[in-house]
C-alpha cells in the first residue's frame, strides 16, 4: 500500500474503532466493518436506524481481489462520510500528558539534550503542570478557485508562549483525560484573552502568507475588465452604461479575494514542565536553574 | 466551553486528521472523478477521457465560463453535471439554475440525480426559485414574476442547454439570460455556429463580453462575409479560449456498428394485399383532393408496410367509414379487410423467430406500431421465448422497472418496443437490435439506434433491418443505407446531416409525396433515385471554412 493510501486505512479503521462499530481486518488490505445510520427523523419517528456493511479497500488493484469491495481513496464518497461521522467527535477535548518525577531520568534525559559536556550536579527537579489552549483552524482561500489549510496554533496560559509546532509535538504521544490533581500552574490568561491572542496571530499568519493567490486572481480580473472595456467602448446609453456596471460587478464578485476561517477543533491540555537547580562543579559559578519541556524536548 | 462534554485526545487526532484528508488543493485532480468512483462503477458510468479534460480546461484554464460545443452524443450534458460536481465538491458553487428547452428538462433531472446524485427542483412555481439547485425551461424562467425572481438573485452556476437558441441578442431569451447575475457560466450546443457568424458573435458575447471586441471590430476583423470568416488563424485562438469541441473520432469510445439488411419476400397473399392497398392509398388521394384525410391514408402506407396485422384496424375503420370527412370507398375497404383476415402470419417473423433462436444475446426489436408490437410478442411465446414490452403507455415508473427486468432477469430475452415508448431510455447493456421496420423519418431511426449505440456501449453494436422486397421499404433502406448513410455513422454524424435534410420539406413528407404520384414500383423506384440524388447535392454544399474556426 501507498503511503496516502495506508493513511487513509488506518484513518477509517481508527474511526470505526472509535465508534465502536463491529470491524474485522483481513491481510492488512480489507476492512469489514458494520455500521449503524440513522435514518433522518423527518421520516421516521423516532429516528430509525439501518445496519451498513461496509467492505473497504483503498488501493485499486484490490478490487479484483475482494469483489463487492468498495474502494476508497481521497475525496470519495466514502471517505467524507467517515470525515463527516468524525467531525461529530473531538471537536473539544481536555488532557495531559502524564508525567512522573524521576530525578535520575530527568537528568539523563537533559544530559542528552544538552550538547556540551555537563559541568554541573542535578538538584531536586520540581514538576509542574501548565495549562495550554490549542487550536486548529481550517482556513479557505477563495477567489474563483479555492484552496484550503489548517492552521494549527497554541498559547500556554501562563507564560502567553504561542507555538506553531504543539500538535506535531504531540501527535506521537499518549495523551490521558485524567487531569493531575497537584502541581498544577495556575493560568494567568483567560480563555478569552488567550483565543484573541491566538485569533491575532492567525490574522498576521494570513497576512504574511503567499500571496500568489492573490496577484493570479487580480491579473485575470483585469483581463477580464479589459475585454468588459473593449465590448462597451463608444456606448453612451443608460442601459448600455448600466450593462457595463453589472458586468463590472460580477468580475470583481468572481475574483475578489476572500478568506474563510472555522475552528475545527479545540483543546485545554495541561503539558508538564520539570524546573531543575543546579549546582556547578566548582561551586564558585551560580548557575541559573534548568528548566525542561518533555513534550517539545527542549531546555531551556 | 463547561457546557460541552470533553471528548477523547484520540477522537481530537482523529478529527483533525479527517480535516486534512478532506482538505481541497488546486484543480490539478478532479474531486468529482474521485468522489463518484463507487458510484459510477456500481452504475455503470464511464467518463471519457474527452470528457475529463474538458471539466479540466473549463475548472483551471477558463474559470468556469465556457461553450461546450461538442459534436452530439459526445456527452455535454454529462461534461456539465461533471463540473457542476466538482464545483459542488469544492464548495465553490452553492446556488445554481438551469436552463434547458421544456422537452429535456426531465431528462436533465434524471441525468443529474442518477449520475451525479445532485437533487435539483424542477422550478414551476413562484417558490421553487428559492431553492439552491433550480431546473426550468427557459420559457417558464423569463415569464414575468419568475424572471424578477430569477433576476434579483445571485447564481454561483448557470447553465443553459441548447444554447443555440440564443444565438441573437434582440430576442427576449438571450436578454434574460444576459441579465442574470452569475459567477460561472455553461452554453451547451452542438451547434454554435449554424447559420451566420454574428450568431457565434452573440453567444461568446454573452458569455464573455468584449472576447471579441464589439461587433463593429468583429466584422471588420473576421468577418468576410456574414457566412466567411477572415484571419481564421487568429479567430480560432480566440474561440479556443472560450469553447470546447470535441468531435467524433476514432479514439472516442464507440464501438462498431454491423449493420446487417435483410430483405425478405413477401408471400403471394401478403404481396397482393400490399399491392391492392398501396393502390387503394393511391386512388383514395386523389379522390379526396387538396390532400384532405392524406392523414389516416399515410399510416396506413406506414402500416401495411410494417405488418398486415397493423393495417387491419385503419382498414376496418375504413370500412365501416367511422371518420365522416373521410372520402374513402368503404366496400373496396372491406374486401381489403377481408383479405387482411386471410393473412395468418408475417413473413418478417420467420426471420425474426430465426434470428433470436440462434441468437443468446439480449435483443430489442423495434416496430412503430402497437398491433405489430402485440403480434411479435405473441408469436415470440409461441416459440418459448419471453418478452417485455415497452411503450409510450408506460408511465415513467414502470418504465424504469421494465428496463430494470430486461436488463436483470435472464428469462426475458426481448425487449419490444415502440418509438415513443423508447425515447431518452439508454440500453447500452443491450447490443443486439431489430428494425421490424423503418420509420420514415431518419431521425427517429437515428433515436433508435442510439438507445444501444452510445458512450458507454462496451461491444460492437448489432442492427438487423428487415425491408420487404417490392415494397417502400425497399427503397427506403436503400437511401437511408446508401445516401443518407444512417448505419454507417456513429450517433451524432447523422443528426448534422438529417438537419441539413430537413430544413425544408421534411423527408417523411416527401416520401409519401413521392409513393402517391407512382403509378407503378418503376416509377417509384426512380422517385426515389431523384430524391437520392437531391441529397448528394445537399450534402455537397456543406461549409468547410466554419470548420477551420470551430
Amino acid at each position: 500500500m501507498k503511503q496516502n493510501e495506508a493513511e487513509i486505512f488506518q484513518f477509517m479503521a481508527e474511526a470505526l474503532q472509535l465508534a465502536d462499530a463491529p470491524y474485522n481486518i483481513i491481510n492488512e488490505e480489507l476492512i469489514m466493518a458494520q455500521c449503524q445510520i440513522q435514518v433522518a427523523r423527518s421520516f421516521f419517528t423516532p429516528a430509525h436506524t439501518e445496519n451498513l456493511n461496509l467492505q473497504l479497500v483503498c488501493t485499486p488493484e484490490l478490487l479484483k481481489k475482494y469483489p463487492g469491495a468498495e474502494l476508497v481513496t481521497r475525496g470519495s464518497y466514502r471517505l467524507e462520510w467517515f470525515i463527516d461521522g468524525i467531525r461529530e467527535r473531538g471537536q473539544l477535548t481536555r488532557a495531559a500528558y502524564p508525567y512522573d518525577l524521576d530525578p535520575s531520568r530527568i537528568s539523563k534525559e537533559i544530559a542528552c539534550l544538552l550538547n556540551q559536556p555537563i559541568n554541573f550536579y542535578f538538584e531536586r527537579p520540581s514538576l509542574n503542570f501548565q495549562p495550554n489552549l490549542l487550536i486548529n483552524f481550517h482556513v479557505s482561500f477563495e477567489t474563483d478557485e479555492k484552496f484550503e489549510e489548517i492552521s494549527c496554533l497554541s498559547l500556554n496560559l501562563v507564560t502567553g508562549e504561542i507555538s506553531t509546532n504543539l500538535l506535531a509535538n504531540l501527535t506521537k504521544k499518549k495523551l490521558s483525560s485524567q487531569i493531575p490533581k497537584k502541581n498544577l500552574s495556575k493560568k494567568t490568561i483567560s480563555y478569552r484573552e488567550g483565543f484573541e491572542a491566538l485569533w491575532n496571530h492567525l490574522e498576521w499568519n494570513l497576512k504574511n502568507h503567499d500571496d500568489t493567490w492573490i496577484n493570479d486572481a487580480r491579473s485575470h480580473c483585469e483581463q477580464e475588465l479589459k475585454y468588459l472595456e473593449a465590448y462597451y467602448q463608444g456606448n453612451q446609453t443608460n442601459v448600455e452604461q448600466n450593462n457595463f456596471y453589472r458586468g463590472a460587478a460580477e468580475i470583481y464578485q468572481k475574483y475578489q479575494p476572500r478568506i474563510h476561517v472555522r475552528i475545527t477543533n479545540l483543546a485545554l491540555l495541561y503539558l508538564p514542565l520539570v524546573t531543575c537547580t543546579v549546582e556547578a562543579y566548582d561551586l564558585n559559578n551560580a548557575l541559573p536553574a534548568l528548566v525542561y519541556d518533555p513534550v517539545r524536548q527542549r531546555v531551556t | 466551553m463547561r457546557q460541552k462534554k470533553w471528548d477523547s485526545w484520540e477522537a481530537f487526532l482523529l478529527n483533525f486528521r479527517g480535516e486534512n484528508l478532506a482538505l481541497r488543493q488546486g484543480f490539478e485532480e478532479l474531486l468529482v472523478l474521485t468522489h463518484l468512483q463507487e458510484y459510477w462503477r456500481q452504475n455503470e458510468v464511464v467518463p471519457y477521457p474527452h470528457q475529463i479534460e474538458t471539466v479540466k480546461r473549463v475548472v483551471s484554464q477558463m474559470h468556469g465560463r465556457a461553450i461546450l460545443a461538442d459534436e452530439v452524443g459526445l456527452g455535454k450534458t454529462i461534461e456539465a453535471g461533471m463540473i457542476l460536481k466538482e464545483y459542488l465538491l469544492r464548495g465553490l458553487v452553492k446556488k445554481f439554475l438551469i436552463l434547458t428547452p421544456a422537452a429535456l428538462c426531465r431528462q436533465w433531472e434524471v441525468e443529474l440525480r442518477e449520475k451525479f446524485e445532485i437533487p435539483v427542483v424542477l422550478a414551476r412555481n413562484d417558490y421553487d426559485w428559492s431553492y439552491d439547485g433550480v431546473l426550468a425551461s427557459i420559457d417558464t424562467a423569463k415569464k414575468g414574476i419568475h424572471r424578477e425572481r430569477i433576476q434579483a438573485q445571485y447564481y454561483d452556476l448557470i447553465i443553459v442547454d441548447e444554447a443555440h437558441k440564443l444565438k441573437s441578442s434582440n430576442t427576449q431569451n438571450w436578454q434574460f439570460v444576459n441579465q442574470i447575475k452569475k459567477k460561472y457560466f455553461l452554453l451547451l450546443t452542438a451547434t454554435p455556429l449554424q447559420n451566420d457568424l454574428k450568431e457565434l458573435f452573440n453567444l461568446i458575447t454573452m458569455l464573455r463580453p468584449g472576447q471579441l471586441g464589439n461587433y463593429r471590430s468583429f466584422k471588420k476583423k473576421y468577418m468576410l462575409d456574414k457566412r466567411t470568416p477572415q484571419n481564421s488563424g487568429e479567430l480560432k485562438q480566440l474561440l479556443g479560449e472560450v469553447i470546447i469541441r470535441n468531435k467524433h473520432g476514432a479514439n472516442m469510445g464507440f464501438t462498431k456498428r454491423h449493420v446487417q439488411n435483410i430483405p425478405i419476400v413477401l408471400s403471394p397473399l401478403e404481396q397482393q394485399l400490399y399491392d391492392q392497398v398501396s393502390s387503394f392509398i393511391r386512388d383514395t388521394f386523389f379522390q379526396g383532393l387538396n390532400g384532405k384525410g392524406a392523414l389516416p391514408l399515410l399510416m396506413l402506407q406506414r402500416e401495411i408496410c410494417s405488418s398486415t396485422f397493423a393495417a387491419v384496424l385503419t382498414l376496418f375503420r375504413f370500412a365501416q367509414k367511422i371518420d365522416e370527412d373521410q372520402l374513402t370507398d368503404p366496400e373496396r375497404a372491406a374486401n381489403l379487410f377481408r383479405l387482411a383476415q386471410q393473412v395468418k402470419d408475417n413473413s418478417k417473423m420467420k426471420i425474426v423467430t430465426e434470428l433470436v433462436s440462434k441468437n443468446p444475446e439480449k435483443m430489442i426489436i423495434f416496430t412503430e406500431f402497437l398491433a405489430t408490437q402485440s403480434y411479435i410478442r405473441t408469436r415470440l411465446e409461441q416459440v418459448g421465448i419471453a418478452s417485455l414490452a415497452f411503450d409510450g403507455s408506460l408511465s415513467a415508473s414502470k418504465k424504469e422497472f421494465t428496463k430494470y427486468q430486461f436488463k436483470t432477469d435472464p428469462r426475458y430475452q426481448v425487449l419490444v418496443c415502440t418509438e415513443s415508448g423508447g425515447e431518452g431510455i439508454n440500453l447500452q447493456f443491450c447490443n443486439t437490435m431489430i428494425n421490424y421496420d423503418l420509420p420514415w423519418n431518419p431521425m427517429r431511426l437515428e433515436q433508435r439506434i442510439g438507445r444501444i449505440h452510445r458512450l458507454g456501449q462496451l461491444r460492437d453494436v448489432y442492427i438487423y433491418n428487415l425491408s420487404t422486397c417490392n415494397t417502400i421499404e425497399e427503397h427506403l433502406l436503400k437511401l437511408l443505407s446508401e445516401k443518407i448513410q444512417m448505419f454507417e455513422m456513429v450517433l451524432g454524424e447523422s443528426e448534422r446531416v438529417i438537419g441539413k435534410l430537413c430544413s425544408g420539406k421534411s423527408l417523411e413528407a416527401r416520401i409519401l409525396e413521392l409513393v402517391i404520384r407512382s403509378n407503378s414500383h418503376h416509377e417509384l423506384q426512380q422517385g426515389f433515385q431523384r430524391l437520392g440524388q437531391e441529397i448528394d447535392q445537399l450534402l455537397a454544399e456543406d461549409n468547410p471554412s466554419w470548420e477551420e474556426i470551430l
